[in-house]
């Protein structure tokens, strides 16, 4: 699910097929209005999780997204970190 | 360049970077690698080395090994890891995927277990020593054409010598 064939995780090729990424990127340009309607549905997906799924399974998903984001952030803080060295 | 990557300090001198770069282009290029090397303003050079397989590429970015050669205090600071092909090994990447972190660890892993950095840095340091081989031999040369012969007993003396230190005849 998470992984190709060769064990490295596969989520971009999700995204490289998904019908919004490529909506968005058809004419290489990326407008604040496709921003705004790719945030308005990311709110609408957790708001009808929210609805659907047990606070157990809601605890996972948000530990997913959470433990994703910190390690997304502290990648760039490390980046961002190595200009001053 | 990635989190995770091979640094090693080579005691050699940076004018033999070209030659390294040369070498790993060659070696990575018979192997099939498609091979892209950057000249930068330090003297040093980046070197992007790619083969389908492991190497995918992330929303557009193509992933690579890259082998970043830096002249540092007289020596070669060799570092290899994982980067964007084509792209200057820079502090910060832009890269636009949450999950880059995850793709590049997992990537440099597989590298890792190809040994595919210690190739890289085996080929510059086989550059060293044929380059080390060279100086020795040329400094024998030196030595010896240095060296004054005597005619008479054929011992070898320094080359201000007036007489011989063997046979004490008088030197040419």
């Amino acid at each position: 699910m998470f992984f190709n064939q060769d064990g490295v995780l596969n989520i971009d090729e999700a995204v490289a097929e998904n019908p919004s990424f490529k909506k968005i990127m058809e004419d290489g340009i990326v407008t604040e209005q496709e921003l705004e309607t790719q945030t308005q549905k990311v709110i609408s997906i957790l708001q009808e999780m929210d609805k659907k799924y047990s606070d157990e399974q809601l605890a996972e998903i948000k530990e997913l997204l959470t433990e994703a984001s910190v390690l997304y952030a502290v990648y760039n803080i490390h980046s961002l970190q190595q200009i001053d060295k | 360049m990635g989190t995770f990557n091979t640094r090693k300090l080579l005691q050699a001198s940076p004018s033999l970077i070209p030659l390294m770069v040369q070498r790993i282009t060659e070696q990575f290029e018979a192997d099939g690698y498609e091979v892209e090397s950057e000249q930068l303003s330090s003297g040093g050079c980046d070197v992007s080395l790619r083969k389908g397989g492991f190497f995918k590429s992330v929303l557009g970015m193509k992933t690579a090994l890259k082998v970043s050669l830096q002249p540092q205090g007289g020596n070669i600071m060799f570092e290899a890891g994982v980067g964007i092909f084509g792209q200057q090994i820079i502090p910060l990447a832009i890269t636009y995927f949450i999950y880059w972190p995850v793709a590049i660890t997992q990537i440099w892993g597989l590298v890792k277990q190809s040994k595919l950095d210690d190739k890289a840095l085996q080929v510059v340091q086989d550059v060293i020593i044929e380059a080390n081989a060279e100086n020795n031999f040329e400094n024998t040369t030196t030595q010896s054409t240095n060296k004054k012969f005597c005619t008479q007993c054929g011992a070898a003396n320094s080359s201000n010598a007036k007489f011989c230190s063997a046979c004490g005849a008088k030197l040419e």
